[in-house]
């Protein structure tokens, strides 16, 4: 059962993932995108990472991919751009590459995952725990992190607006 | 029970396609979210080894890997809207202002 819903999930992450890179409208991408997020957060689940799957659909398919789809229909770009073949076949020599020889470094990697009672589950209340007993200072910094961004982001578009 | 290998081959695919979106791309945009895809596949890899040592250091770190990721696509995005207000393209190759 678990090897089927995590056949499924991978097919779906790669075939979209496939999508985002090769589409020629930038909006496609974007929506295929969410359906790789939506089963990476499906494989996280049969991971026992409960929390991060939740976080996974709120902040990356939520709220994240929201702002690249405002970003693209902003921008109203018209130029829709076709891949030319040379570029096609380097980037797939290059990626299977890559991915041949991460794949066969992993091949050493010989331990199995622990069963699921050796293990913490990966939910909110041992997430919590650990966040805010062994790591509340770096906690504490990506909050001033977050602000810092948003910061910068205001200041980024606000500067363009004053020179028109 | 899945081999833990199968999780890993499936991050290692998921790091290639995002690396070979890099390359082909030329659309910021579009090589903007290749990124977001090699920043899942490491975390999914991460998720792995952490289930693999049973305990949950690899999901926190993960979680703090979603937090910077959002930082980044906060600025990411807004210099993507400058540089659009400025150039009236994104396309990468138009971008040689350092090659002059």
């Amino acid at each position: 059962m678990e090897l089927v819903l995590f056949t499924i999930f991978a097919v779906l992450a790669i075939a979209s993932a496939l999508v985002v890179i090769t589409q020629e409208k930038p909006i496609y991408s974007v929506l295929s995108l969410v359906v790789t997020l939506f089963s990476l957060a499906g494989i996280y689940v049969l991971l026992n990472a409960y929390f991060l799957a939740m976080i996974q659909i709120a902040v990356y398919a939520g709220a994240i991919m929201v702002l690249f789809l405002f970003v693209v229909m902003l921008l109203n770009l018209k130029d829709s751009y076709k891949i030319p073949n040379l570029k096609k076949l380097l980037g797939t020599v290059f990626g299977g590459a890559i991915a041949l020889s991460v794949i066969f470094s992993f091949t050493k990697v010989g331990r199995a995952l622990v069963p699921e009672s050796e293990m913490p589950a990966g939910d909110a209340y041992n997430m919590g725990i650990l966040l805010f007993t062994d790591y509340v200072f770096p906690f504490e910094i990506a909050s001033i992190l977050l602000l810092v961004a948003t910061i910068g982001a205001i200041v980024f578009t606000k500067k363009q607006l004053k020179e028109n | 029970m899945i081999p833990t290998s199968l999780f890993l081959f499936l991050s290692a695919i998921l790091f290639a396609i995002g690396v070979a979106g890099v390359l082909i791309r030329k659309n910021a945009l579009v090589i903007f979210m290749s990124v977001e895809l090699m920043l899942n596949a490491i975390n999914l890899s991460l998720i792995t080894f952490s289930r693999m040592h049973g305990n949950l250091d690899g999901q926190i770190l993960v979680f703090f890997v979603i937090a910077v990721a959002a930082a980044e696509v906060a600025v990411g995005l807004a210099l993507i809207i400058a540089i659009f207000k400025k150039n009236d393209s994104i396309n990468v190759e138009e971008l040689n202002l350092m090659k002059m």
